[in-house]
């Protein structure tokens, strides 16, 4: 129990007043002899007893009024070890099982010591009570939906993985929470954050419920936020230079004091390891891999570790990041704006602009030659009226592992496709037709292709049974179909890359779109990943056994329906993608450790707090309950006692 | 000094005459009937003389007359013996207004004192509380009744207590031949058996009076705010809030006065409430008046 204004207690030396009223009182009351005072002993001697009884009521009641009153004065506060001993209510834990969470405080993660303190928050739930837990790691996770048992919710707390690598997703887990708490029939809803509220958190960004719903932030922080990671590492040289390449990497984070190393694994071995050079704003290291390496990609792993281990570690590509992409223009025009390509070309421009390096060649459909093609990695036929003398030069290209990718339009002859390209393509193009309505696209892999509208659309039929369907209009019908084709892959698309047919080049989603199709055709996934983001693998046939190494060394079978889309991606690192037991050299990729995870000084709770403290509060210091109200009701049930008494001592 | 005898009280109630109800003997006469036969100034009646008779008695003018022996019948005016009896007991000397119940008490008796006297009675007195303080023998004259109005208004130091019974007890043993008992207190010894005395006085032939004396304020209880009650002869002081307790105070106080009234009449003497807010005189006249 505490007090907010502690000086006002001076007050309870008022409670000395009514005492000495009743002592004056006593000794001023008017003395009266009488000889018949034996009558008066007589009746007033069971009157006596109770009068005694009601005066040291009355001179009790008086003195605690006072004294409530002076109570109230002082702002009473009750330090409960937590509100959630009051009464029934429906609580939603937003879990915070990102990253930063991962960080090690005395053995144990800061995971582990939020899921104590859940468990003990549990624990004083009063029955009946109904409780949500939301892990707000990205993407978040709804772990417990309003769930009266209790216990069984508590147990849940111990399968959050100790040691995340997510980002975070907070404000989408504190959505998703006040959605569950509305859903609720409990009407006293609490809400309760439990985060280190790092920088990566942005907790601020969130929109905390103001009405309705009692929000409380209780931080689980590390006293120890120094953490060093892998900041960077640039690939320098080719892999087939006489040099091989050089890894400059840069250290972030500490000051580094004690002697550090950058170790190099590859293929799951340590070949290498590299002193750490301090620097203003870390450290640096130069490892070198030797020509004629053919690992697609590295790891890299600072020793020893800190307080978070998890971004010590970093996967690097190794492969030339240059994807040679052939534009074949099928509809020409003087004006390169409006040229059927020339949206491609300006995606994969800005692809460039972001990091993702495309080396593109336009041709005009009569311009195209064979060493235009074996120069590419991807031949795009765009709207290109097929010519039969392409057949053998593509057919080769294919089969040495190019990739061809043809869209639709208005030049294309579908019944040419089908006779000359037949056996490379996936399936067979149809009959172009104009939609009355135009339907939408739709693939999980973008989801906001559902916002582009096509118009016109060459329908694909006859889809091959190794064939992958990775988009489709809305009524079904597949949009984006490839397949292998020995040691490539063919995709056709069933509209146009330009706004001819459909606005999909205007939609901010045809970038990306774009890229996953180009980089997926050229066997090179994305160059990195967050955490359980998942890949977009290659495809292979059915014969090939595709697996993927996971950086912890963890090899996993691929099943075909996985081989578009890996998830199992929660490790940071280099994952390795073995074709038939064989590293492809196209196909490996990392994960990298979430953007402002690697921070770990808290920023404390948002503001406002001024409700925080009403769910949990600090537990360390308990929650301060305010008891003036309470007594405020005491000092008037005490008037009206009071009152009472006066009238029992008249009668 | 008290005020025991205002001379105008004196004067008024010297035309009053008190006539025992009950012939007593006495040795002097007076307007008191004699029950014996024999010499006095008024003739009551001739009769036959029977053997036995005083011969002094045979009326020898009407033996000559009718040759008879007759004996001459004479009422006798005999001498009143009256013995007052003072309460001065510490709850006498106390009063709501400017008299307190001893002054008023003795006021009372100091008039039948002078009646008395003046009649040519003889009057003694006692004082009492739990014991008998003062006692004067009964005697007539001027000179007796100064004494005795002295006494009166400067009575005995009191003790602490009311012992009515032992006192009543031990004035049956002074009260002498047949006469007039009067008992001024205010009975406030509430022992059960604090009056049975007086029946043993009224079989020896006395007529009891008992005048009781009480304050309004003892009979009303007119306070209006919480006191503190003390009383004068030991008892524990209280406190209380009259208010809320003035109607049973009064019920407990009317069956008081009522219980003293029936056992003193039961015994065969006489009540009579004296209180101290009205004048002694209707009081006395009351009295006269009933006998």
């Amino acid at each position: 129990m505490g007090f907010g204004l502690p000086w006002a207690l001076a007050g309870l030396v008022a409670v000395a007043i009514p005492i000495i009223a009743h002592l004056l009182r006593r000794q001023k009351l008017p003395k009266q002899t009488l000889p018949t005072i034996a009558f008066l002993h007589r009746i007033h001697a069971t009157r006596a007893a109770r009068l005694r009884i009601v005066d040291m009521l009355l001179l009790l009641t008086r003195a605690l009024m006072v004294a409530a009153l002076v109570l109230v004065a002082a702002a009473p506060y009750r330090v409960a070890r937590s509100s959630l001993l009051e009464r029934q209510h429906a609580l939603a834990i937003v879990f915070d099982d990102s990253l930063s969470m991962a960080a090690i405080h005395e053995g144990k993660t800061l995971i582990e010591r939020a899921a104590e303190s859940s468990s003990q928050h549990l624990q004083k739930l009063p029955d009946g009570s109904e409780v949500s837990v939301v892990l707000s790691g990205s993407p978040p996770r709804v772990w417990v939906r309003r769930r009266s048992e209790l216990e069984m919710a508590e147990r849940v707390f111990d399968e959050i993985e100790p040691r995340s690598t997510r980002g975070d997703a907070l404000c989408d887990a504190v959505r998703t929470a006040v959605e569950l708490l509305l859903e609720s029939e409990l009407s006293d809803r609490r809400l309760l954050v439990l985060s280190d509220f790092t920088p990566g958190a942005r907790a601020n960004e969130c929109e905390w419920p103001t009405r309705g719903i009692r929000v409380g932030f209780e931080v689980i922080s590390t006293p120890n936020p120094d953490n060093r990671r892998i900041a960077s590492v640039e690939v320098v040289g080719e892999p087939e230079s006489a040099d091989g390449l050089r890894l400059d990497v840069q250290i972030a984070g500490a000051s580094i004091q004690a002697p550090q190393k950058v170790r190099l694994r590859q293929k799951g071995r340590e070949t290498q390891r590299a002193a750490v050079r301090a620097t203003d704003d870390g450290g640096e290291a130069t490892l070198s891999i030797a020509p004629g390496s053919t690992d697609a990609v590295v790891e890299l792993r600072l020793d020893p570790d800190d307080v978070l281990p998890a971004d010590n570690v970093r996967g690097v590509l190794l492969g030339s990041d240059t994807v040679h992409v052939l534009l074949v223009d099928g509809d020409p025009h003087p004006d390169p704006r409006k040229r059927e390509t020339a949206f491609l070309s300006h995606a994969l421009h800005v692809a460039s602009r972001i990091g993702r390096f495309f080396a593109v060649e336009t041709l005009d459909a009569q311009d195209l030659s064979e060493s235009a093609i074996i120069r590419s990695d991807v031949l795009v036929l765009a709207n290109a009226t097929l010519d039969e003398k392409w057949l053998p030069l593509i057919q080769r290209f294919v089969s040495g592992g190019g990739s061809l990718w043809i869209t639709a339009g208005d030049r294309i002859n579908p019944r040419a496709y089908g006779s000359v390209l037949r056996e490379l393509l996936p399936g067979r193009y149809t009959a172009t037709r104009m939609e009355e309505r135009p339907v939408s696209l739709e693939s999980n892999a973008l989801p906001e292709l559902s916002q582009a509208k096509v118009r016109g659309r060459t329908p694909i039929a006859e889809v091959s049974l190794d064939a992958l369907v990775t988009a489709r209009f809305s009524d079904g019908a597949p949009a984006l179909v490839e397949h292998r084709y020995r040691s490539g892959r063919v995709a056709m698309f069933a509209t146009t890359v330009d706004d001819a047919w459909t606005d999909l080049p205007y939609q901010p989603v045809f970038v990306p779109f774009v890229l996953d199709t180009l980089l997926r055709l050229a066997g090179r996934t994305d160059h990195s990943v967050e955490p359980y983001a998942g890949v977009s693998l290659p495809g292979s046939t059915s014969s090939q056994r595709i697996q993927v190494v996971t950086p912890t060394g963890r090899t996993v079978d691929l099943a075909e329906a996985d081989r578009v889309s890996f998830r199992d991606t929660g490790e940071i690192g280099a994952y390795r993608v073995l074709v038939n037991g064989v590293n492809g050299a196209r196909f490996a990729f990392v994960v990298d450790a979430p953007p402002g995870e690697s921070e770990l000084v808290t920023m404390g709770p948002p503001e406002p707090q001024a409700n925080l403290e009403t769910v949990v509060g600090d537990t360390s210091k308990g929650v301060e309950q305010p008891l003036a109200p309470w007594l405020l009701l005491l000092a008037i049930a005490l008037l009206f006692a009071e009152l009472w008494l006066r009238q029992i001592r008249r009668r | 000094m008290t005020r025991v005898l205002e001379p105008e009280l004196a004067v008024r109630l010297a035309g009053l005459t008190l006539r025992a109800k009950r012939t007593v003997d006495g040795l002097l006469a007076g307007m008191h009937r004699s029950p014996h036969r024999g010499a006095s100034a008024i003739f009551k009646e001739h009769r036959a003389y029977r053997p036995g008779d005083d011969p002094r008695l045979i009326d020898w003018r009407a033996y000559a007359r009718s040759d008879r022996y007759t004996i001459k019948h004479f009422e006798h005016e005999t001498q009143l013996r009256g013995m007052l009896a003072l309460d001065i007991s510490p709850s006498m000397h106390w009063g709501s207004g400017d008299i307190s119940k001893l002054d008023h008490a003795a006021t009372l008796l100091a008039a039948l004192a002078y009646v008395l006297t003046r009649q040519g009675d003889a009057v003694s007195l006692i004082t009492f509380d739990e014991t008998i303080r003062d006692r004067l023998p009964a005697r007539s004259g001027p000179a007796h009744l100064d004494y005795l109005m002295r006494t009166l208004a400067e009575p005995a130091q009191p003790g602490s207590t009311t012992a009515l019974h032992t006192v009543l007890d031990e004035l049956i043993e002074h009260a002498g031949r047949m006469g007039l008992v009067v008992i001024a207190s205010d009975l406030l010894d509430l022992g059960k058996d604090a009056l049975d005395p007086i029946a043993r006085i009224q079989a020896r032939g006395h007529q009891t009076i008992v005048l009781h004396v009480l304050d309004p304020a003892e009979l009303e209880l007119p306070y209006e705010q919480p006191m503190h009650f003390e009383g004068l002869e030991g008892e524990a002081p209280v406190e209380v809030d009259p208010k809320g307790l003035r109607r049973r105070y009064r019920e407990e106080i009317d069956r008081f006065v009522e219980t003293c009234q029936r056992r003193v009449v039961a015994a065969g003497g006489r009540y009579l409430l004296a209180r101290t807010d009205v004048p002694p005189e209707h009081t006395l006249l009351q009295l006269l008046r009933d006998r």
